[in-house]
């Protein structure tokens, strides 16, 4: 049986490799914990801890994973943007995806539009940015992060009237925790396009593929 | 004196525009008597790193690390993903300041690119690499070790998508932490970036090739 598997595997790996190769090679394959470093034994068992609950074998983490010791720091950072900010999930959620809408990553939107919603945000928020509109539905505070980061993304400058409304509700401090928590999702979006991760679509909008994915 | 300075700051609020194009009002200095424990903290971080014994950086008072200072938690763990991604991952200098060379095109972030096109070419980078880049031209003088870098992140940033064959050569030059490392080095300047624009970070020009402002950065 296993010498007809192998036969089986070599005869439709040579005849048919582009097949093969868009179907199945895995970028980022597991590795066994018998061979994990001391820095992926310590990486492991950050990943299991508090709120995350994580495995290394997923995207993006088991990326992160091929070099620890910067894996080590971005998990820490992330834990921090997460939940350690002291910003509401609903806004903290709705940073992350309009990262994913920047990064056209349907990865992490399918992942965070879920915990968007679960947090209190408006399902049609993330619709429209999904659309590539300007969500109609925003609360004050919603709004002022989307233009933060939109402007950040769109024109790489930040209006008086922008900045100065985000100082007013977040503070120097929680500007400089959306603009973190936006940009550590940057490397998120890299490590999964590296990895070419894909996930299952659930009943999320999806995002539309577009030129211009923030409108002026 | 101390009249003079109230009616510059009279002439100031007249005419907010002005000073917000001079750029000082974002992200002010905080005096030592008014940083927290972990603001200490992360300033002590900030100058025992390798960037001070490199000559590069490590001042407080610059943007980003002013911005970072306003959240010392993430700045923390921001300036140790930093030191090992620039000075620890391995990289040879050349590679590493080229991959910061293309976030910094990639965010036609002027800041970024004049801070590193020096220490680029320093490393060993042919300067018409960088002018190229700066022109949005694909670089003509790119040894193979750049051509893989270049390739990886460019295709990351225009198609959201790294080719098999452009994995292959990364792989197979770079191994998977290597990759891993030339795409945190990129993501983290994505965030120096975002600081920098944030906070109207600017810094005078130099002699290197100035980015010009184009609608498709990475050429197909």
């Amino acid at each position: 049986m296993k010498t007809f598997l192998t036969v089986a595997l070599l005869a439709a790996a040579f005849a048919i490799p582009g097949a093969l190769i868009a179907a199945e090679t895995q970028r980022f394959a597991p590795i066994d914990p018998k061979a994990y470093s001391p820095a992926q034994q310590e990486f492991a068992k950050l990943m299991t801890a508090g709120q995350r609950a994580g495995t290394v074998t997923n995207a993006p983490f088991k990326v992160y994973f091929a070099s620890p010791e910067f894996g080590l720091e971005a998990i820490k950072m992330s834990n921090y943007l997460r939940w350690g900010t002291g910003l509401d999930a609903r806004l903290s959620e709705l940073a992350i995806i309009i990262a994913a809408r920047h990064w056209t990553s349907d990865y992490i939107w399918h992942a965070h539009y879920p915990l968007a919603v679960k947090g209190g945000l408006d399902p049609a928020v993330g619709a429209d940015i999904a659309a590539g509109k300007r969500p109609t539905k925003m609360k004050d505070d919603e709004a002022i992060i989307y233009d933060l980061l939109t402007e950040m993304y769109r024109d790489h400058d930040i209006s008086d009237a922008t900045y100065a409304k985000a100082r007013a509700k977040y503070g120097e401090k929680g500007i400089t925790d959306i603009q973190a928590l936006a940009s550590y999702y940057g490397v998120t979006a890299m490590a999964l396009i590296t990895a070419r991760e894909k996930t299952a679509p659930g009943d999320e909008p999806k995002l539309q593929r577009l030129a211009q994915v923030f409108p002026k | 004196m101390k009249k003079i300075i109230a009616i510059a700051l009279l002439a100031a609020f007249a005419a907010p525009g002005l000073l917000s194009a001079a750029d000082n009002t974002r992200f002010p200095p905080i005096p030592v008597d008014k940083q927290t424990a972990k603001q200490k903290e992360f300033i002590k971080a900030l100058t025992d790193s390798p960037r001070s014994a490199n000559g590069g950086g490590g001042n407080i008072t610059n943007p980003p690390f002013k911005v970072y200072l306003r959240s010392p938690e993430f700045g923390a763990y921001a300036i140790k993903m930093s030191d090992y991604l620039r000075f620890d991952t391995g990289l040879e200098n050349r590679l590493t300041e080229l991959a910061i060379l293309i976030a910094a095109r990639n965010w036609d972030n002027d800041y970024i690119w004049t801070a590193h096109f020096g220490p680029a070419v320093k490393g060993g980078l042919d300067s018409s690499v960088a002018a190229d880049m700066a022109a949005g031209k694909r670089p003509a003088k790119m040894k193979e070790d750049e051509a893989i870098v270049y390739d990886l992140l460019t295709e990351i940033y225009r198609d959201r998508k790294v080719s098999d064959a452009t994995f292959a050569k990364a792989t197979g030059k770079f191994g998977e932490k290597g990759v891993m490392d030339i795409i945190g080095l990129a993501s983290y300047y994505g965030n120096t970036a975002m600081a920098l624009i944030v906070s109207n970070g600017t810094r005078p020009a130099g002699n290197e090739p100035k980015l010009q402002k184009l609608t498709q950065n990475f050429p197909k």
